[in-house]
């Protein structure tokens, strides 16, 4: 708590009479004028400076010297033994200690009239803190956007500057149409309010609001901030009787504000995804992976002899490496791991340098529902692997091809499955009857899993557990004409393996 | 003549350190030095210096002890605290008669501290 005769500022002086009291400080022209203290009651020094009984008495004990001993020894050595060398100031959150000093006022005859109690001004000192706090957050916000374009693929993170570039200079041009517009002469801002139709104000908000949207779903807190910022101030404008130039010009900054942010943004991504040509060959890739996808979709043989030339080369443009896999399935497996307060380890193997991009366009679907799986029930939380002598949780892909196949194999070293469990909670939920389990080997019993509505768990949770997973990536496999295979025993992590057609080896044009 | 000085401290280290500092850089002479409080009490009767230093923290009598009885034999003794305390016994030591008071850590390598010791032995000498 802050002492009574304290400024908000936390700055302020009082009186220390004699006899121990206090007087405030607008008493202390008279003291000077030999005029002795208003009558009155008065706290003691105590009192105002929030004292306990101890230091009380200390404090009595010093104004006692000070009374007999301030003509004999100098005050650069009494002052130093006051008890109380500084005071608290500021909330409960926030407490600051302000510095005290004394000053001894002696009257017109030499006698000590009063000693002055300083709290010194602490403003400067905060406000500087202040300043420094803001720029720590200022930091951390950007820190935060950087990290957020390494925590998003590049090709994820370079679409959404492309989008957010697109719908800055869409921003910049309905402001520039504003700026234009006749409204403005009259210095009312209607272009920006809610009108009819499609007025620049409309789109600018749209715009501004789609990139506040974007980005903070990709985790880009700081250019959200800065959009919602103008944003705000878009809506502000929007209100009648808005003052317009200055609140205008606030946007106008806002707005250059918001670009400098992405600039610096776009600064960071070409950091992260390395510099110029290399950081858009990885934003053209995705672009390409689109359109080998389309292409993938295109039965070939059918065409003629130029676009099916065409169609076939394009698949092939878009050979994967390993690395790009692990980049892509890391992402996914340490996010879901992280939010169910796991730690999980994800390799990428392979048999080849060149992962033909289909194999995992076609089954990405199965493929995120098995890893979805795996981190949130084959993996054991930290304590449980622990507790079984484990280490840090691995999951790891490896895509062999071999022939005219490809097989994708996901493997981790969770808790693994009991083929009899299973078997037996397929007959609870009515997958299977008792006569049909005891025919299944224990591949086939494990198999029981892809069925729709099997699930191990009573409740849905946030991960997977509606039991359609891996009936879902099951489906998916056997869509593109490739089998799905689990193996697995308790305690000994599970195995999965997709199985497909090699896309590249199919027909190849003569 | 000199002013005669009398270092009393627990402390042989800073009673070295005092001497020196008293008849290097003061032009004092070191009558003589003592211990503990009853060594003070003892040594003051028998020296009668122009001024005594005096430790609280002190084993036998402690420096308290020290001011009450040689201030009752010798009323104008000049006695100067020099330690490390700084609450109430250093207030009662000056309100008893303490002349003024040196705090340590002796920082004789500091200006500051040099400074404000030649005063405060030149402020007590000029005293009655």
């Amino acid at each position: 708590m802050a002492a009574a005769f304290l400024d908000a500022g936390g700055a302020g002086f009082l009186l220390l009479l004699p006899d121990g009291t206090v007087a405030p400080a607008a008493e202390l022209a008279g003291l000077l004028a030999g005029a002795g203290p208003a009558p009155g009651p008065r706290a003691s020094i105590g009192e105002a400076l929030g004292l306990g009984p101890e230091q009380a008495s200390h404090f009595a004990k010093w104004l006692d010297l000070v009374k007999r001993r301030h003509r004999t020894l100098r005050w650069e050595k009494l002052a130093p033994l006051a008890p109380l060398l500084e005071t608290a100031i500021g909330t409960d959150e926030e407490e600051i200690r302000a510095p005290l000093s004394y000053r001894k006022l002696l009257d017109g005859r030499g006698e000590l009239a009063a000693i002055v109690v300083i709290a010194a001004d602490p403003l400067p000192g905060r406000a500087l803190e202040r300043k420094l706090e803001e720029e720590r957050h200022g930091h951390l916000l950007e820190t935060r956007d950087v990290l957020a374009l390494a925590a998003n693929p590049p090709e994820t993170a370079g679409a959404f500057l492309v989008d957010a570039k697109a719908r800055l200079e869409a921003a910049r041009k309905d402001w520039d149409a504003w700026l234009a517009g006749s409204d403005r002469a009259g210095g009312s801002p209607a272009g920006l309010r809610d009108g009819e139709g499609d007025s620049p104000g409309r789109r600018l908000f749209r715009e501004l609001h789609m990139i506040k949207g974007n980005a903070g779903a990709f985790g880009f807190e700081n250019l959200a901030a800065g959009a919602q910022e103008a944003e705000d101030l878009l809506e502000g404008l929007k209100r009648p009787g808005a003052s317009t130039e200055r609140d205008a010009n606030r946007l106008a900054r806002a707005l250059g504000a918001l670009q400098s942010r992405f600039e610096e943004l776009q600064r960071a991504m070409r950091v992260i995804a390395g510099e110029g040509q290399e950081a858009m060959a990885r934003i053209l890739r995705w672009k390409l992976e689109r359109v080998v996808a389309a292409a993938g979709g295109i039965e070939a043989e059918r065409l003629d002899p130029p676009l099916r030339n065409l169609v076939e080369s394009t698949r092939r443009l878009a050979f994967l490496s390993p690395a790009y896999l692990a980049r892509k399935y890391r992402n996914l497996v340490e996010r879901l791991a992280h939010s169910l307060g796991k730690q999980v380890a994800f390799r990428v193997a392979s048999n080849t340098g060149d992962i033909h991009p289909e194999s995992f366009a076609r089954v990405d679907e199965a493929l995120v529902h098995i890893l979805r799986n795996m981190v949130d029930h084959g993996i054991e939380a930290p304590e449980e692997r622990k507790a079984a002598g484990k280490g840090e949780a691995e999951i790891e892909l490896e895509y062999v091809a071999q022939d005219d196949r490809v097989f994708l194999r996901l493997r981790d070293d969770g808790r693994g499955m009991d083929p009899e469990a299973i078997a037996s909670r397929g007959i609870e939920l009515g997958i299977l009857t008792r006569a049909e389990a005891d025919r299944l080997d224990e591949v086939g019993k494990l198999g029981i899993i892809f069925t729709e509505g099997f699930t191990t768990r009573r409740e849905a949770g946030m991960v997977s557990g509606r039991g359609l997973g891996l009936a879902l990536a099951a489906r998916n496999v056997s869509d593109r004409g490739g089998n799905i295979y689990v193996f697995s025993r308790p305690g000994e992590g599970a195995r999965f393996a997709i199985e497909l057609p090699h896309p590249g080896r199919k027909r190849l044009p003569q | 003549m000199p002013n005669s000085v009398v270092i009393v401290d627990d402390s042989r280290f800073q009673i070295m350190q005092l001497s020196r500092f008293f008849s290097e850089t003061l032009g004092f002479e070191v009558a003589a030095t003592g211990e503990n409080g009853e060594e003070a009490v003892e040594l003051y009767r028998k020296h009668t210096p122009d001024l005594l230093t005096l430790d609280l923290t002190m084993p036998r009598l402690d420096g308290r002890g020290a001011i009450v009885k040689i201030l009752e034999e010798f009323p104008a003794a000049r006695i100067l605290v020099i330690s490390a305390v700084k609450g109430p016994l250093l207030l009662d030591c000056l309100a008893l008669g303490a002349r003024s008071y040196i705090e340590k850590p002796l920082r004789f390598d500091k200006e500051d501290f040099v400074r404000d010791f030649k005063s405060s032995v030149e402020e007590i000498l000029r005293s009655p």
